[in-house]
């Protein structure tokens, strides 16, 4: 290695959990920081916004995006931030397939702005709007787009570190390899294409179950067998598994914040046929497929539940309008 | 969406091997009339078929998908084609949820002898959707 | 820090535009260059209150979490109680104190991280020191090493004991209606008692160096900026509490106002909303919205380390009431100046590493008894106070366990109004619109950081810490100049 690398870190729409990842890498920071130069990360430093403007293209080696694209400005600063990097990684679950604030694709801007703004508690009056007149000047806010997207529908990425957040060891395992070459620039994924299901310690048997039960409701969970088993939702069939299973380990479902698994393009889809092979209504040949139907209300929300990390990274994306009218 | 009478839906028809595919064969042998605008996938069980091929033919520009299996019971895989019940189960409510009318998604037995409910199927399938009008995947409003 | 002189007295710094996201205040000046008025902006919004409609109930806490990366704990804890009101469950005793145990823990390690690497820099290496030594690392430099070691490594341990509990310390996953996933084992326990006997001594080590090295010094700066609010904050018996009672408000003298529980929210407060930003401002009810002013006849309250102490009677553990006693009897009660945020939540922090010492040595927390049979969905709410303030859940559940409504008011939004006051008086007093220095612009971020705004939970949406920009417009409304701050965390 010649020349230190120069990297940077910036968020979009974020909860802020994916900078939190990064400074719990605790003493790793200082070895990033030997070995590269950190040329932006507004988080931690003085941000200069001209500063990146004024660089060459490709001035920066990598940069670490984290965050959904929710408003005009992230479009525009992902956008400026790819032309002045080689390599982007998209950080994060939010960057990689849209995240939790992804289910605002089911509703329109509209809609989440109307709800927000007329809640049982709130007074009446004009909602946010992007210019308002003050007595001393005007105030300008800024615009949400009409949909969130994941980070690669805006600009082109290089690797993708998905994870709500990625945990620490995720970032460990690929810094050195992103900061010492080890990888060729081109398209890679952090992705396992194993399912949370093979870390977790939970003794599985892809028992049959007659319907799911919500976890509220199960108070008598058996700690050493897998949830799904028990009859309780639980994402990790569906969900790549790089976090270890550190949800299942406590004895909580996993929820599927990582995604995906490799390869697999629609974590909701993949759901959806694993649970149709494990629910099994008990002498289901003599059922109408109205009462199979019915049995399969046990399955609430499942759009939500499905895609509760992923929605704007699956095939369908946000709600169209086929049914407004 | 209003329906529109010169729109001819695109619609693919999922069949499964050892029944419908061979039911939609003798539709086409005994001339039962049905609507020209249908792609036929042989699959080996109703079951085989996944949402994300579902979701990915609307997407792709089908304004209908059907998936048609051996009557209950019938399935050459025992329990395959009650998978597919619990699976669509699931489809239609995601679809709904995703703003697209479920009834885009039909799920049909149909056996090797029922040319003639393949047809009339696809008729009436072709119908409804009609009715429906086109799928605009991508035509809700966009920024930029 | 960059910036250009073009021309004349005009300074500017070509805006950073696009950046500002998450937080902005403008500032007007008059014809003498004197500060007009400053207005709080908050451009961001994320719409949880709708999608989280139709949702299953029991992922409310795993969705909530994701409001903010910062204070997960606490969207999930809210979360949790709103969901055993609305499954009409108490939870056993074990689980609520494993609740109470993972609760402190956050407070700890919340509210040391904003002690340390956010406040901290203004005092320890001050407001008028350049900006690339005013962060955590200037911090260490100036208190030493050792020091700056022991504070990685307590707020460590906080964060060690939610993971001990809830599997990750970023979104946590714990909370069940009507009790928690895990309880801890012999082993676990063992490591427990010994990391809290070192987080007691930690937080009186804090509140020390707090005394030595920002009380001496800037006593007179920290009782200066006041404005005379309302104050807010959780109670148990009077004590001071950040998992559950009742909430407690008193006025601007001190004397008790009102108090409420659960729903009744509703009586007491309602939010206000202007058009330039996404963030809400709640106030009383009874007294009204009066606009961003202070007094008796102003809604407008605090929340928060202050306005909890404000509002309590005592704290709960014996070396935090004596520090308790010890801040009143320096400052007078009710306490109103801004800067004491700090010193309130240093008291914070050693009532909870008391609480975690206690805790660590009750059985209970190893019980199995942690789950109970739960009642028909309904509608509930669930009351915490965040690091930052007091935070309320409020859902509305169908006949199958799905949301229907759900509203929330969280620490941030509450502060709304007080935060934009502060914010505005600190500008007229501390810039000079003829000659604009860094460090008076620094004094108004101080201000506004006293708060430890979280935004991202004030719109139930971006980033947990908050970026700022400070825009300074001349009569004509062009701008003069901008300043931005990120979090110091370096
Ligand atoms: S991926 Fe998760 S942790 Fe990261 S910003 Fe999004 S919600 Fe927060
Ligand atoms: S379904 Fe869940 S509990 Fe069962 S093995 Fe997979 S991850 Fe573990
Ligand atoms: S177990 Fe599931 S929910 Fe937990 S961290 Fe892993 S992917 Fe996320
Ligand atoms: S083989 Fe025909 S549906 Fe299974």
């Amino acid at each position: 290695m010649s020349e230190k690398k120069k990297i940077g870190f910036y968020w979009t729409g974020s909860c802020g959990g994916c900078q939190i990842s990064i400074l719990d890498i605790d003493e790793m920071l200082l070895d990033v920081a030997e070995q590269a130069e950190i040329v932006f990360w507004p988080c931690a430093m003085d941000p200069k916004y001209e500063d990146v403007k004024a660089m060459d293209e490709n001035e920066i080696d990598i940069m670490f995006i984290n965050g959904a694209i929710r408003l005009d400005e992230n479009k525009e600063m992902v956008e400026l931030l790819r032309e002045k990097t080689k390599e982007v990684v998209s950080y994060g679950s939010c960057a990689c397939n849209g995240g939790v604030f992804g289910l605002g694709n089911l509703s329109s801007k509209d809609e989440l702005l109307e709800k927000g703004y007329t809640n049982k508690s709130t007074d009446e009056g004009p909602f946010p709007q992007k210019i308002t007149e003050v007595e001393e000047g005007e105030l300008e806010l800024t615009e949400m787009l009409d949909h969130i997207k994941p980070l690669d529908e805006h600009i082109e990425v290089e690797y993708y570190l998905p994870g709500c957040p990625p945990l620490p060891t995720q970032l460990e395992d690929a810094l050195p390899s992103l900061l010492d070459d080890e990888i060729e620039v081109g398209k890679h994924d952090l992705i396992t294409d194993k399912s949370v299901c093979d870390p977790c310690p939970m003794e599985r048997e892809e028992k049959e179950i007659e319907r799911l039960i919500p976890i509220q409701e199960a108070t008598d969970i058996d700690p050493d067998e897998c949830l799904l088993d028990q009859g309780i939702l639980c994402m990790g069939p569906a969900t790549a598994g790089m976090c270890e299973a550190p949800c299942t380990e406590v004895g909580y479902p996993c929820v599927g914040c990582n995604g995906p698994v490799k390869g697999v393009e629609d974590q909701g889809g993949r759901m959806a046929s694993a649970l149709a092979s494990v629910i099994s209504i008990e002498g289901e040949e003599r059922k109408t497929e109205e009462e199979i139907n019915e049995a399969m209300e046990s399955v609430r929300d499942p759009t939500g539940s499905f895609y509760m990390f992923s929605l704007p990274g699956s095939i369908m994306q946000y709600r169209r309008g086929d049914q407004d009218e | 969406m209003s329906g529109n009478e010169n729109f001819e839906p695109k619609i693919i028809a999922f069949l499964c091997n050892w029944c419908s595919y061979a039911g939609a064969d003798l539709a086409g042998v005994s001339r039962d009339q049905y609507p020209p605008n249908i792609l036929n996938i042989k699959v080996m069980c109703s079951s085989r078929v996944s949402p994300e091929q579902v979701f990915k033919s609307l997407k792709g520009g089908a304004d209908g998908v059907l998936i048609a299996g051996c009557h209950p019971g019938d399935c050459h895989y025992i329990d395959g084609n009650y998978k597919t019940i619990r699976k669509t189960n699931l489809m239609w409510r995601m679809l709904k949820d995703m703003g697209i009318d479920p009834d885009r998604l039909r799920l049909e037995w149909i056996s090797s002898a029922e040319g003639g409910k393949f047809a009339q199927v696809m008729e009436e399938m072709t119908e409804e959707i009609r009715e429906l009008g086109p799928l605009e995947f991508d035509g809700h409003s966009e920024e930029e | 820090m960059s910036e250009e002189n073009n021309e004349e007295n005009k300074i500017s710094i070509d805006p950073i535009t696009r950046l500002e996201g998450h937080g902005k205040i403008e500032i007007f000046l008059d014809d003498q260059k004197d500060v007009d008025n400053a207005y709080l902006q908050v451009p961001e919004y994320k719409g949880f209150e709708k999608f989280c409609e139709g949702r299953k109930a029991e992922d409310m806490p795993n969705i909530t979490n994701r409001i903010c990366g910062v204070c997960p704990e606490a969207h999930h804890l809210a979360s949790t109680k709103a969901l055993d009101e609305a499954y009409n469950v108490e939870p056993s005793e074990a689980s609520q104190k494993l609740r109470e145990l993972f609760y402190n823990a956050y407070i700890f390690a919340d509210h040391i991280l904003h002690f340390y690497y956010l406040a901290s820099p203004d005092f320890l290496v001050g407001v008028d020191a350049p900006r690339e030594a005013r962060n955590i690392l200037g911090v260490i430099q100036e208190v030493g090493e050792e020091i700056g070691n022991k504070v990685i490594k307590q707020r460590g341990k906080g964060q060690k004991i939610v993971r001990m509990l809830a599997g990750k310390s970023v979104h946590p996953a714990f909370g069940i209606a009507g009790g928690v996933s895990k309880s801890l084992d012999e082993e676990e326990r063992e490591e427990l008692i010994e990391m809290t006997d070192d987080m007691v001594d930690f937080a009186e080590f804090t509140l020390d160096l707090f005394k030595d090295e920002v009380l001496s010094e800037f006593e007179e700066t920290i009782r200066a900026d006041r404005l005379k609010t309302y104050s807010m904050g959780l109670t148990e018996d009077g004590e001071l509490s950040h998992t559950g009672g009742t909430v407690n408000v008193v006025d601007p003298e001190g004397e008790d106002f009102t108090s409420f529980t659960g729903g009744d929210y509703m009586d007491v407060i309602r939010e206000h909303k202007e058009p330039y930003s996404y963030m809400k401002f709640p106030y009383l009810k009874e007294v009204g919205w009066n606009g961003f002013e202070e007094g008796e006849d102003s809604g407008v309250y605090r929340v928060g380390p202050l306005g909890r102490i404000n509002a309590s009677e005592g704290m709960k553990t014996e070396l935090a009431q004596e520090k308790y006693e010890e801040m009143f009897d320096a400052l007078g009660y009710p306490v109103h100046s801004t800067l004491s945020y700090h010193w309130a939540r240093l008291i914070e922090v050693l009532q909870s590493a008391e609480l975690l010492q206690s805790l660590a040595k009750d059985d209970d927390i190893m019980s199995d008894d942690i789950r109970k049979e739960v009642g028909e969905p309904s509608s509930g709410v669930g009351i915490v106070e965040a690091a930052r303030g007091t935070l309320i859940h409020d859902y509305e559940l169908d006949e199958r366990g799905l949301m229907k409504n759900v509203n929330l008011i969280v620490a941030t939004n509450h502060n709304a109004s007080v935060i934009s006051m502060s914010v505005r008086d600190a500008a007229k007093k501390y810039v000079d619109g003829g000659d604009i220095q860094d460090g008076m612009l620094n004094s108004v971020e101080r201000a506004f950081r006293a708060y430890d705004p979280c935004l991202a939970c004030a719109t139930h949406s971006a980033m947990g810490e908050t970026p700022l920009k400070v825009n300074i417009y001349d009569i004509d409304g062009d701008k003069l100049k901008e300043v931005t701050q990120g979090i110091d965390e370096g």
